[in-house]
């Protein structure tokens, strides 16, 4: 019998499993990546998009996008590559690293694959089939991103810079197609493989930063850095794909062999053991909900403090581009005490808020999760109070409220200071007080998830949709007439004040709080009285 | 004194009616079966037990609690072990145990080792890589280190080898010896018949049958094997006869326990040559419960 026995069979099988997620992953990607060139080409116009090229040089910008190529003739296409290929490169990155571990490490982790190899079917099929089916759809997508970005038609953006553009994509994707099953024979579980796949991409993309911004080998060592040599839409250099996919071939090949080499749910790396014993500090609910919630609180701490300091750094040349920009300057408004900077900042003040909600939705639903899972009924089993289980939790999003929020105007201050020319023009109390103004409007999200969860578990998810609109809301309202304005009152974010444009309203932050309290105080009445079930 | 009692308890999942007047007793010091088919409504009765689940009606206490109000009062007393065992993939088997030990109490260190040597768990492993077995005996650990005065356990041997079943055993008889209750709920029939002083039976979330197993044994029927010297006539026309087989000078058929008496007496008429009577086994016992049409 040989080693690839079935192969085809089973990519099939895998074809049939994945049709919708992939699918999706192929729409979704698909769509923005060639959707966004029009809308992008209709705000930014051709003199702002002159003074975003300067921007897009400094080097705060420099090290989030990577290098500016054409900036002293920066055409549509090459302003659409320089700010878009990187980030699409990645998502298509992320794509293949979910992919290969549900089709690998994580099917043996659940003992599907066993049954599988119980079945006429070859050593390394499992992995063959995997790796052809993401190759073919990765071809897939560079060839439909290429299409769809040779569609839009602007003149900057032929058919060979296109195809580049979707080759680009789709060769990163087969990288980190190849790293990820590498990894998931080097990590018995599923949840390392996926784990140091990002790392990984982390790492790569941080080489590539700093690569860009003074040691070019170290850009071309990192698949992402290399990705952009391309230069799509300026150069059009086609041999860093061929590199690229080189790379992923010999990959895939050293991780043939490994697989050829290992037992089945065994690793290279072995999982390392833990504590015998907990800690003190577990040792109450408290400490359990710390322990499950800690690493994802740090993470979001980590993404809002770079969110903001991403933000912060293109402030530096945003007067610049905003008086060059009809669309950014209705969006922001007019007032003329203040500078575009100060107003931008504020925006992003608005959005950074909306942004913090994330984590403290997730935090609620973990509660539920939690319950879905059965672990809420072994808890409350001991002697541990409903309300003080829901306490663990609810108090969480409560301090985390405050530490995102303190995390992105830190970053957003520090990144400011470093490029404004004059940094005095955005102090640090002032751009604290404009940030935590936000935190009743916080409250009030917590509020209606805490009520949810209390009173309509089941419906819980529905927070998502009011956070949806919420977050629309916030864009839309700034511009006018397009919905009545009553809509836009129906969320929490309306009666925020503006810092430092608007005047302080303490009524309006009495009135949030108080609301936020008697949602969440609803919310445990309701705990407290109802069924703890999976269903 | 009762440790526990259930009072005509039912329970609505909206239209599904999973307890229709569930009624049961358990005494202070008793090691209680409570046995069922899948679907039954054993873990909701559990789940009300423990007031997880609100009863639609009726009125549960332990301890001479109430169920609902008084649950973390009664949790004090009380340890349990679901039926599935879900952990926390990030945290160890060791962490765990400690986790649900401090939670009902306080600890009793060289007990918790003691029992985490008898079931050979590795409590160093992460619980994501724990088999079904391996996380209930995380949870049976927890549960007997803990100082308890009723234990609730829901299926607790499902996952567990022959030889982890027997220090479970051991565990749930230490208990007993000590005084303490146990509520099982289980489908090993040996290990009902070892441990359980009382059983009680649940069939479309009603108790069909509760009392010791001597007591329900008569209520089920007995295998007659006869063997005469003539023919026997007209049993089957007698009440309380099921199952006749003729075999080479003989019958076989079962009996009501009531009927038995009058069908000796008849059979003796037709010159008895050899008469043998099994009393029923527990499975019998059981399908007469578990299946559908009685």
């Amino acid at each position: 019998m040989g080693n690839f026995d079935n192969t085809i069979r089973i990519a099939f099988f895998i074809l049939r499993r994945e049709r919708v997620i992939s699918a999706m992953w192929i729409i979704l990607l698909v769509a923005i990546v060639a959707g966004l060139a029009a809308p992008m080409g209709d705000v930014i116009e051709p003199a702002a998009r002159m003074s975003l090229g300067i921007t897009m040089e400094n080097p705060a910008m420099v090290g989030m996008m990577g290098p500016v190529y054409g900036a002293c003739n920066y055409t549509l296409g090459a302003m659409y590559s320089n700010t878009m290929l990187l980030f699409s490169a990645m998502a298509v990155a992320i794509m293949n690293i979910f992919l290969v571990v549900r089709h690998t490490r994580a099917d043996e982790e659940l003992g599907r694959y066993e049954v599988l190899r119980s079945l006429p079917v070859g050593r390394m099929s499992n992995l063959g089939a995997t790796m052809i089916f993401a190759t073919d759809l990765n071809i897939l997508i560079s060839v439909l991103v290429g299409l769809g970005l040779y569609a839009f038609g602007d003149y900057s953006m032929g058919l060979n810079g296109s195809m580049l553009y979707g080759a680009a994509m789709g060769v990163t994707g087969l990288v980190f197609a190849a790293i990820t099953a590498l990894f998931a024979q080097l990590f018995p579980t599923s949840r390392a493989a996926t784990s140091y796949a990002f790392m990984a991409m982390g790492i790569f993309y941080i080489m590539r930063a700093a690569g860009d911004l003074n040691a070019e080998i170290l850009s071309l060592i990192s698949p992402l850095g290399l990705v952009l040599r391309t230069q799509v839409y300026v150069n059009d250099y086609w041999w860093p794909i061929f590199v690229l996919m080189a790379i992923s071939v010999v990959i895939t090949l050293v991780a043939f062999k490994l697989n050829s080499l290992r037992d089945i749910d065994q690793g290279f790396i072995p999982q390392r053991s833990g504590r015998a014993e907990a800690k003190r500090s577990l040792l109450s609910p408290f400490g359990l909900a710390k322990r499950l919630l800690m690493g994802g609180v740090a993470t979001w701490v980590i993404v809002m403090f770079l969110l903001g300091a991403s933000y912060g750094s293109i402030l530096g040349d945003i007067d610049d581009f905003v008086a060059n920009n009809e669309f950014y300057q209705m969006l922001l408004g007019n007032a003329d005490d203040f500078s575009f900077t100060v107003l931008f900042a504020a925006m992003q003040n608005a959005m950074m808020a909306l942004i913090a909600i994330v984590p403290l939705i997730i935090i609620v639903l973990r509660a539920r999760g939690e319950e879905k899972e059965g672990r809420t009924e072994a808890v409350l089993a001991s002697a541990v109070k409903r309300s003080t289980y829901l306490a663990c939790f609810v108090g969480m999003t409560f301090v985390a409220s405050v530490i995102m929020q303190l995390a992105n105007t830190i970053g957003l201050y520090l990144a400011a200071i470093a490029v404004l020319p004059d940094p005095s023009e955005l102090p640090l109390d002032m751009l604290l007080q404009a940030n935590l103004v936000y935190l009743p409007a916080l409250w009030v999200m917590i509020g209606i998830a805490t009520l949810l969860l209390g009173a309509s578990p089941k419906a819980i998810s529905a927070i998502w949709g009011y956070f949806g609109f919420a977050f629309l809301m916030v864009f839309i309202g700034r511009l006018p007439d397009i919905l009545p304005a009553w809509v836009g009152h129906l969320t929490p974010f309306h009666y925020i004040p503006e810092l430092p444009m608007d005047d302080m309203n303490w009524l309006s932050m009495a009135i949030l709080t108080t609301i936020a309290i008697c949602l969440t105080a609803a919310g445990f009445f309701f705990y407290n009285r109802r069924d703890i079930k999976p269903n | 004194m009762l440790n526990l009692e259930v009072n005509n308890v039912t329970k609505h999942f909206g239209k599904t009616k999973a307890l229709r007047g569930v009624n049961l007793r358990v005494n202070e010091g008793e090691v209680f079966a409570y046995i069922g088919p899948n679907g039954a409504g054993k873990s909701t009765t559990i789940r009300i037990m423990l007031g997880i689940l609100q009863a639609t009606s009726g009125e549960t206490k332990v301890f001479g609690k109430d169920a609902w109000r008084d649950s973390v009062e009664i949790h004090k007393r009380i340890a349990y072990v679901p039926g599935d065992v879900n952990l926390w993939s990030n945290l160890t088997g060791g962490e765990v145990i400690d986790l649900f030990i401090s939670l009902r109490g306080k600890a009793d260190k060289a007990r918790r080792d003691k029992l985490i040597d008898a079931f050979s768990l590795d409590p160093t492993k992460k619980c994501r890589t724990y088999s079904k077995g391996n996380r209930q005996k995380v949870a049976l650990i927890a549960a007997f280190a803990s100082e308890a005065d009723l234990y609730i356990l829901d299926e607790p041997t499902s996952g567990l080898d022959p030889l982890m079943e027997q220090v479970f055993q051991e565990c749930v008889l230490e208990q007993k010896a000590k005084g303490k209750g146990v509520f099982l709920s289980s489908h090993i029939l040996s290990e009902v018949e070892r441990l359980c002083d009382r059983v009680g039976i649940i069939r479309e979330g009603e108790v069909v049958e509760a009392g010791t197993l001597a007591e329900l044994r008569h209520l089920t029927r007995y295998k007659i094997s006869a063997k005469t010297e003539r023919t026997i006539e007209g049993i089957d026309k007698m009440e309380g006869i099921f199952d006749i087989t003729r075999d080479e000078g003989g019958l076989i058929f079962d009996v009501e326990r009531a009927n038995m008496g009058e069908v000796i007496a008849h059979i003796s008429s037709f010159g008895i040559i050899s008469l043998e009577s099994a009393p029923p086994t527990l499975e019998d016992l059981f399908m007469k419960h578990y299946e559908k049409e009685v």
